[in-house]
């Protein structure tokens, strides 16, 4: 029995109901569905109606991962830790070769160099 | 699921507006502490330098600061004069060979008064710190111009081969 015939057959039922009809009859009587098999389809049905047609499912799955509050404030932490390292020691290594240029230019001159 | 792209924009936003953020103001407190006038900074930072031997070194450095320049100008002179012989247009003048002579005296006197000043500061140093600085010093003062020397060799082996 396909969904539209379960849908016909309860006209008075939601579109949940009509589905939890043609999920239970589509399989045999003796195998019944396991516990929250029809919340989990909707579930599934809903994300991948929210989800549209331009993310890929891994992409979700790892947006999904990485879309955490500990996370994003450890990542952004991290970043501004390694920013702060990076400008300061950058900042060190060309204050330290105007200071070798500001030498050289004194002891050894240009026409001798 | 659109939802999660917009916050994951927002969240890139974040951590670049993050990063650079701390990027300009570790450089701004690194150069707090990094920019002194002074000409022998250098010496400080490279060879960790205390303040007795930076002492000893600056007595050096302002005796031997005249000396160079007076050799400068001199070079800086005999090689004005040089270009005036050759302005003249006669290379076969025996004037261009003796002022040429006279620019590699005046370079050779001026590369002898620095590599015995470099010694001077070497010595005025820890033994580790004074032998780094006189080899690099010495690399400047007598083989900076290896690298065009070496480039103009093989050019002229290769040049040799070729006829």
């Amino acid at each position: 029995m396909d969904m539209n015939s379960a849908m016909k057959s309860e006209p008075s039922g939601t579109g949940r109901d009509a589905l939890a009809v043609a999920l239970r009859e589509a399989r045999p009587a003796e195998r019944p569905l396991p516990p929250q098999f029809t919340a989990g389809v909707w579930r599934r049905i809903e994300r991948a109606e929210a989800a549209g047609p331009g993310l890929p499912a891994w992409l979700l799955s790892v947006l999904d991962a990485m879309l955490r509050p500990g996370r994003i404030a450890s990542g952004v932490a991290a970043l501004m830790l390694a920013g702060a390292i990076l400008g300061s020691v950058q900042t060190r290594t060309a204050a330290r070769e105007t200071a070798r240029e500001r030498y050289l230019a004194l002891v050894a001159p240009n026409p001798i160099r | 699921m659109r939802r999660a792209g917009w916050l994951f924009a927002g969240v890139l936003l974040l951590a670049a507006a993050g990063f650079a953020s701390a990027y300009w103001a570790g450089g701004r407190l690194a150069s707090l502490g990094a920019t002194s006038p002074d000409d022998l900074d250098w010496l400080r930072l490279e060879f960790h330098l205390t303040e007795a031997e930076l002492d000893r070194i600056r007595a050096l450095h302002e005796a031997y600061v005249p000396v160079c320049e007076h050799n400068c100008h001199q070079i800086a002179a005999a090689k004005e004069a040089l270009d005036r012989l050759l302005a003249a247009g006669d290379l076969g003048d025996p004037a261009i060979e003796e002022q040429l002579a006279e620019i590699g005296r005046l370079r050779a006197r001026c590369q002898a008064a620095m590599l015995r000043h470099f010694q001077a500061v070497s010595r005025a140093m820890p033994t580790e710190p004074g032998r780094r600085y006189l080899e690099a010093m010495q690399q400047l003062t007598l083989h900076a111009h290896e690298a065009v020397e070496h480039r103009m060799a093989g050019e002229s082996a290769e040049g040799h081969g070729h006829h």
